[in-house]
């Protein structure tokens, strides 16, 4: 009886997303297939944005509000993490041999943490006119905290530094500043004035892709900490 | 045709996320499900961004928004069910016995 149930009920979910599924198939086939949406809207405002690509104009200047909003919830998802409980064992444990011990994998880092962080470099500066930008560079910048956590060349006491908690800070604290410097001078929050947009930019894209690629990091050594304790208690 | 083809599947990886999300009992599966059901909400904006020609960038600048959200999310959720199985033992929402 109790199984019968289950089927029907699983059934009835069964039947419930696939209804979903043919109405949002509607839906995204009534659409207009030549809609432009706000392509021509942003290509027409460019010039005024302070870069050239498209798709950071609207990320730094156009939709700026949406970006700090963002970072303020990669700040606000970081400090929750932290305040579930600190990290209490080392992420070497991670990988069971610490890197010290293993010469390949040291030079190997050597080789591949400059080259990452030189390219999350250069991905931070194309934004401005290729696709790049503080997010990729982020990201990249991620990669290498996750490489170095996971080979334990990082400690997990690493975020009570005060230089990693600043890092962790500085995109959303550049960008509230801005934010606050753009509201007093011209009365609009995120107007930069035109001359200064593009310098700006960068300066928020530098901050912004530090804090992403060491929230990043953290976030993962926080998650990966819990994930080796939580395998040693385990009966 | 093109993008029907990507809006489809976006719609198929969005509805396949969401039957996981409602239907796998463990939460690490719930997790992987929520993120398979957000690839195809962020694959359905990516797609319907390049109906007219040259893509429209503010749906792909909400798209690289998300990504950020939807990890830092994950990354909270994972803590969240590790902490929940060290003080209950617990890897499900509901109570093993109330489960049908």
């Amino acid at each position: 009886m109790n199984t019968f149930i289950q089927r029907c009920l699983h059934g009835g979910v069964i039947a419930v997303l696939a209804g979903l599924a043919i109405l949002l198939a509607r839906a995204v086939l009534a659409l207009d297939p030549e809609g432009r949406g706000l392509a021509d809207t942003v290509s027409a405002a460019i010039p005024d944005s302070g870069v050239l690509h498209p798709l950071t104009a609207v990320l730094l200047n156009f939709r700026g509000y949406d970006t700090l909003l963002e970072i303020a919830v990669l700040l606000v998802a970081v400090l929750a993490v932290w305040s579930l409980e600190p990290p209490v064992a080392p992420c070497a444990r991670v990988l069971q041999e610490p890197a010290h011990r293993n010469p390949v994998l040291l030079v190997g880092l050597g080789v591949m943490v400059p080259m990452i962080a030189m390219t999350a470099g250069y991905f931070v500066w194309v934004g401005a006119y290729r696709p790049g930008g503080a997010f990729q560079g982020g990201a990249l910048l991620g990669a290498i905290g996750v490489m170095l956590a996971s080979t334990g060349v990082l400690p997990s006491s690493i975020h009570r530094t005060i230089r990693v908690r600043l890092a962790v800070a500085a995109g959303f604290l550049v960008f509230l500043l801005v934010a606050l410097l753009t509201a007093g001078g011209s009365g609009t929050l995120l107007t930069y004035p035109k001359p200064w947009a593009g310098l700006v930019i960068l300066a928020i894209e530098t901050a912004l892709a530090l804090s992403i690629g060491v929230s990043l990091a953290l976030l993962f050594m926080a998650a990966a900490d819990r994930a080796t304790v939580h395998r040693e208690d385990a009966p | 045709m093109t993008v029907t083809i990507y809006s489809m599947a976006a719609i198929a990886l969005f509805v396949l996320g969401l039957y996981g999300l409602w239907w796998q009992p463990h939460l690490l599966r719930k997790l992987v499900s929520l993120n398979i059901a957000s690839a195809g909400a962020f694959l359905l904006m990516v797609a319907l961004a390049f109906r007219g020609g040259d893509p429209d960038p503010v749906p792909h600048a909400l798209v690289l928004t998300g990504i950020v959200i939807s990890v830092s999310a994950t990354a909270f959720a994972v803590v969240l069910a590790a902490r929940r199985y060290r003080e209950t033992g617990a890897v499900e929402l509901d109570d093993p016995e109330e489960r049908p």
